[in-house]
């Protein structure tokens, strides 16, 4: 695979699939793979990162027997994610100008 | 390795890596969860996506700021990605073939222009030598003539005394002076030879050394075979 993620990237990503919908670990990483080959230790550290910044919170639900850790998007959270898109949108447009040779005249 | 074997060496590793008792039920909590939302049949599967348990601990000491085998290289190391550790690697061996070529176009070079090099070093030997040889024959000549016309003198003392006392006065001057020189002319010459000597072994050994072909490549203007 040709390009790796950066951390900002994984991190907006994350944000982005708990955003859908409360979620937890193994799901994550599941709904992730489909666009970036990555593995549950990768996830780890950007969930971690991601709580102590205070963008995600966690709780407890009973699951067959067991509690599972669900992640949450927080208000602030909420807020990073917009702000991600803004720049994700410019950074696309910026490369695409020269990777695809997309309007070009505009720069 | 199934879940409990893998989660139990996890926090073990973790245990002795010295991070907070918190984190590593974290850590642990995460890691039980993917192995049991992964499915109960797929444990060794799961196991093996997660690389070793050493691996993973390693991982998360890093991410916590524990210096792993308080090696501050490794960190470095852990840090690259695999490509990059591909690449450094593939680097390697070319400049370790590199070197061997380098070894052996100095060996060639060496040996096409040994009948050069050979003759110079020699021709420069051989003039130090004769010039260290002249100096010590001069000396050698001063004692010799003052031996000889003082004894001589002596010897004409009985026949033609006048003429004696003049060769005797005049080999006396000779030993007079070669005593003077006899001194600081042998310590010269020997300091010579010593510098000499120690110029060609250094020599020797700073060609040796030089395991990177430097000089010849200074001389080569930096091509490489």
């Amino acid at each position: 695979m040709g390009f790796p993620i950066s951390a900002g990237l994984l991190d907006s990503m994350v944000l982005s699939v708990v955003d859908k919908e409360d979620t937890y670990g193994y799901e994550i990483t599941q709904y992730i793979r489909r666009a970036v080959d990555i593995s549950e230790s990768t996830l780890y550290p950007v969930l971690r990162r991601l709580q102590k910044s205070e963008l995600l919170e966690t709780y407890d639900k009973e699951y067959m027997g067991r509690n599972r850790r669900y992640y949450h998007v927080t208000s602030k959270g909420e807020e990073a994610l917009a702000d991600y898109r803004r720049q994700w949108c410019i950074h696309k447009r910026m490369v695409d100008s020269i990777l695809m040779n997309e309007g070009g005249e505009n720069i | 390795m199934n879940r409990l074997e893998y989660l139990t060496s996890l926090r073990r590793i973790l245990e002795d890596g010295g991070l907070p008792r918190e984190e590593i039920n974290d850590a642990v909590r995460f890691y039980e969860e993917i192995f049991l939302d992964a499915g109960a049949e797929k444990e060794e599967e799961t196991s093996e996506n997660l690389g070793s348990p050493e691996e993973l601990a390693r991982k998360i000491l890093m991410d916590s700021g524990i210096h792993v085998e308080g090696d501050a290289v490794f960190q470095m190391e852990a840090a690259k990605t695999h490509e990059e550790q591909e690449q450094e690697q593939e680097y390697a061996k070319k400049s370790a073939q590199q070197d061997r070529n380098n070894m052996l176009v100095k060996l060639i070079i060496a040996l096409v222009t040994s009948p050069l090099w050979i003759g110079a070093l020699c021709a420069v030997g051989g003039v130090a030598i004769g010039l260290l040889a002249t100096a010590a024959a001069i000396l050698f000549a001063f004692f010799a003539v003052g031996f000889t016309m003082t004894v001589g003198g002596i010897v004409t003392l009985f026949t033609v005394y006048p003429a004696g006392i003049v060769l005797i006065g005049t080999g006396l001057i000779f030993l007079g002076l070669g005593g003077l020189i006899v001194v600081p002319a042998v310590k010269g010459i020997w300091k010579a030879m010593v510098s000499i000597f120690n110029g060609a072994v250094s020599c020797l050994r700073n060609y040796e050394s030089d395991g990177n072909g430097k000089s010849w490549r200074k001389i080569f203007g930096g091509r490489t075979v």
